[in-house]
């Protein structure tokens, strides 16, 4: 039925926006595509399901999990980007690749490569319209990601510290001279791009009920799909991005098969590397210059 | 035709910003030219346009007396223009020797060149080329260093070598002498002398004005993109105009 | 020889010619994240070749090399319009959709993988390997790899010097793509079965990662990254997990002391000071 995959597709979309987000605020910000951000968003979603299963109320569980994302994600900003300034583009994007590496064996080491079940503590939560269902975590995760990127905006667009990051996103070097502290805005632009993805993981494996050592890479590398396809750089554009993706993922399921998936998600992402690499809502192009 | 470079009417706008403004002047052949003003007058962009980094807005470029406006860049070494950098533009990890060699480039003829193991073969023809250039601009000794080893001097001599062996008839070369201590500038000042002797014209951006005086026998001079004159060294210092550019009006 | 080290070497062969397959790419700039989706073409299509058609599995494999050259010429008009983190992912992206062709090909099985029925041992394999090696070893020491070094160091003035950016950087790319192919089609060769999930984007990664590792720098980088992924855990007698995990640390320790890899210029100048005193000027290759 139509209706119900446009909803699912729209809730799937709710967490590739999250994880777009975190993808777009490091490229953004920094210019640097983050590849790690696949490992902090499994990180999260498995630390839930640990948490959950060692008996730890959901709430403790889902703070844990949101800490050690961001935690991971400061980790890799103190071994990659900290050092990146003199080197080539690709250095820190090759070290983020070996954080994706390293974060997925460690969690295979210690955990296996079996899928996991996540056994909630509420039970069945659906609203059912008609013969839609809405599931709750789901409405809950879509909710949470637009709400988040609307406070992200105001914190980027009103606040302080937000003019601080522009300032360095257009140009960093100036902004340092300037007087921005840049040493202490990459940390932060690190960790709030980190919950994004844990956040992302964590409502992953609520709403899924589901968790394995390589699950950030189906979901988190869409991520980087929608971020493009949105617009580098651009927070609406990771919302449009993410929606369009989950949107082109199930409609690639209702009428052709589940397989067809990545060649219709990944297509789309070539297509507009091609035609419009700025995105649907491109960037400007001072921006677009900078990569 | 006696004039081997030549400018005419040339402008150019970025944006709508124009910053070279209807230029037009000749180099006679053999002849050692500079080109001088304040910062930001333009001077490097005149380069830039005469090798073809970014097109004329108007005007026309001649070269031995063809029409190169519309050369794209990668081709205008052929034609006969060659140039160095204001910069230091050297592969850094490369030697000497293999940095210059890359200046012969726009003189192989074929697949076989392309394919010939000139990184392997001692003393092939493009290595004691490459080593003939090095020492007319007596840098022999460096041929095996990594440019990145070596004081800026040197890497600014090196960026005329590796000008040299393209094979053309004009050198642009873009503050030349920037970074030399005395006795390093004099070298090269009999350097360059002895190259426009073999017949190269030179054209050089320069802010040493002792440097210009002694070296090149006609100036110009460039203010916001304009010729505000032209002459000897003697001739244009005269001039109520370049006083003006270089001192502020109230010393003129 | 014993089968456990044939087994080794084997795989260590091959790495070192997907090593080229990234390196060749690397030289010239572009980082390529869509090394799988070229070593599947070249997989499928000599497979495809050879049980269909009967074509020896050698000149099957040769025969791949060029289809990929050819596929990735055509591909590099639109991808190399792109630059630096676009081309990445423009490479991925193409990675992925490749991934997902193989996935639905049921010409050569889809999902559920492909038997190829010819066999091509560790002797043909390694006389690839050393065929790719010298090749790029020679190409590096003219003026064609000279270039490359010129076009990956700066545009802008290798052009004024008369290089032709653009075609070096195709031909870069699709070299790349050519010894993929043919590493493609010795794997399907030796080990009778291929399937999709041995084309995924975790491939390219640690293809691209253990060039990086050995550098880029110099031809012999590669090789030594190649050497070093390969033979490393198994002398630490890790087990698989924890070998990637290993992998993993040296890499991003490497990223942060020696952004150039282990292997560079600087070595090889050593190691010719060592064997070659007296040097005469001139003399010292990068």
């Amino acid at each position: 039925m139509l209706e119900q995959q446009l909803i699912n597709g729209l809730m799937l979309g709710g967490i590739y926006v999250l994880v777009a987000v975190a993808f777009t605020l490091t490229i953004g910000i920094l210019n640097f595509l983050n590849f790690s951000i696949p490992g902090v968003f499994m990180l999260a979603g498995v630390f839930t399901w640990v948490l959950l299963k060692a008996g730890v109320h959901w709430s403790l569980a889902v703070a844990g999990a949101l800490a050690v994302g961001a935690a991971a994600s400061l980790l890799v900003e103190r071994c990659t980007y900290s050092w990146m300034r003199s080197s080539d583009h690709y250095v820190p994007l090759v070290s983020s690749m070996g954080f994706l590496i390293l974060f997925e064996n460690l969690v295979l080491v210690q955990w296996g490569s079996d899928l996991q079940r996540v056994v909630l503590p509420f039970s069945d939560l659906n609203i059912r319209y008609a013969s839609l269902v809405v599931s709750i975590p789901q409405l809950l995760s879509l909710t949470l990601a637009v709400c988040l990127v609307v406070a992200l905006r105001a914190l980027l667009l009103k606040t302080q510290m937000g003019r601080a990051l522009r300032a360095v996103a257009e140009n960093a070097t100036t902004a340092e001279i300037l007087g921005v502290g840049v040493t202490r805005l990459v940390p932060a632009v690190f960790i709030i791009g980190g919950l994004f993805a844990a956040l992302g993981g964590m409502l992953f494996a609520l709403n899924y009920q589901q968790v394995h050592p390589y699950m950030g890479e189906e979901v988190a590398l869409k991520g980087i799909s929608a971020m493009v396809i949105g617009g580098m750089g651009n927070v609406w554009g990771a919302v449009l991005g993410g929606l369009l993706i989950g949107l082109t993922e199930v409609l690639s399921i209702h009428f052709f098969n589940a397989d067809f998936v990545d060649f219709f998600v990944y297509g789309l992402l070539l297509v507009i590397l091609f035609f419009k690499p700025t995105g649907l809502l491109g960037a400007s192009k001072i921006v677009q210059e900078k990569f | 035709m006696a004039d081997v470079l030549c400018l005419e009417g040339i402008s150019k706008s970025f944006g709508g910003l124009e910053v070279i403004k209807n230029l037009s002047f000749a180099v006679a052949r053999g002849q050692r030219t500079a080109l001088v003003g304040p910062n930001g007058a333009g001077k490097s962009t005149v380069f830039n346009l005469i090798s073809g980094v970014y097109p004329v807005t108007a005007g026309r470029i001649r070269v031995n007396g063809r029409d190169i406006t519309e050369v794209p860049s990668r081709l205008r070494m052929r034609c006969g223009v060659s140039r160095s950098f204001q910069n230091i533009r050297l592969v850094p990890h490369l030697s000497v020797l293999e940095n210059v060699m890359i200046g012969q480039t726009p003189r192989i003829s074929g697949p076989a060149d392309i394919l010939y193991p000139l990184r392997l073969v001692r003393g092939s023809r493009w290595q004691r080329e490459a080593l003939a250039a090095l020492d007319r601009v007596g840098l022999a000794e460096f041929a095996g260093s990594q440019a990145h080893d070596l004081p800026y001097g040197v890497q600014k001599q090196i960026e005329i070598a590796r000008a040299l062996l393209g094979g053309a008839d004009v050198l642009l070369l873009d503050e030349p002498a920037a970074g030399l201590n005395a006795q390093e500038t004099e070298d090269l000042m009999a350097r360059l002398e002895s190259i426009s002797g073999q017949g190269a014209t030179i054209v050089v951006v320069e802010h040493n004005m002792q440097f210009v005086g002694a070296l090149c026998g006609h100036v110009i001079v460039l203010d916001f993109g304009e010729k505000i004159a032209e002459g000897t060294p003697a001739e244009v210092r005269r001039e109520p105009r370049v006083v003006e550019a270089y001192l502020g009006v109230n010393a003129a | 020889m014993s089968g456990y080290i044939e087994g080794i070497l084997v795989i260590l062969l091959l790495n070192i010619v997907f090593a080229y397959a990234v390196y060749w790419p690397l030289a010239a700039g572009q980082l390529n994240l869509g090394v799988a989706g070229f070593v599947g073409i070249g997989a499928y299509a000599s497979a495809y070749a050879s049980n269909e058609y009967g074509v020896p599995p050698y000149l099957a494999s040769l025969g791949a090399a060029l289809v990929t050259f050819a596929a990735a010429i055509i591909i590099a008009v639109p991808v190399l319009r792109t630059r630096g983190i676009y081309l990445a992912l423009a490479t991925f992206a193409f990675g992925q959709v490749l991934h997902s062709l193989f996935l639905n090909l049921d010409v050569v099985g889809g999902a559920a993988g492909y038997p190829v029925n010819a066999y091509i041992g560790i002797g043909g394999i390694a006389t690839c390997a050393l065929g790719v090696f010298l090749v790029t070893l020679f190409l590096d020491r003219t003026r064609f790899g000279l270039n490359m070094v010129a076009v990956h160091h700066d545009n802008a003035v290798s052009d004024l010097f008369g290089i032709n950016v653009r075609l070096y950087q195709t031909l870069a790319f699709a070299i790349g793509a050519g010894i993929a192919g043919l590493g493609g089609g010795l794997y399907g060769h030796h080990f009778s079965y291929i399937e999709p999930q041995n084309y995924t984007i975790l491939f390219s990664i640690f293809v691209v990662l253990f060039v990086l590792l050995g550098g880029t720098q110099t031809v012999f980088g590669p090789l030594l990254g190649a050497i070093f992924f390969t033979l490393l855990p198994e002398a630490l007698r890790a087990s698989e997990e924890w070998r990637y995990a290993i992998f993993a640390v040296l890499i991003i320790g490497t990223m942060i002391l020696r952004p150039q890899g282990l292997f560079t210029v600087h070595e090889i100048r050593i190691f010719r000071r060592l064997f070659d005193r007296g040097t005469p000027p001139g003399r010292a290759h990068g």
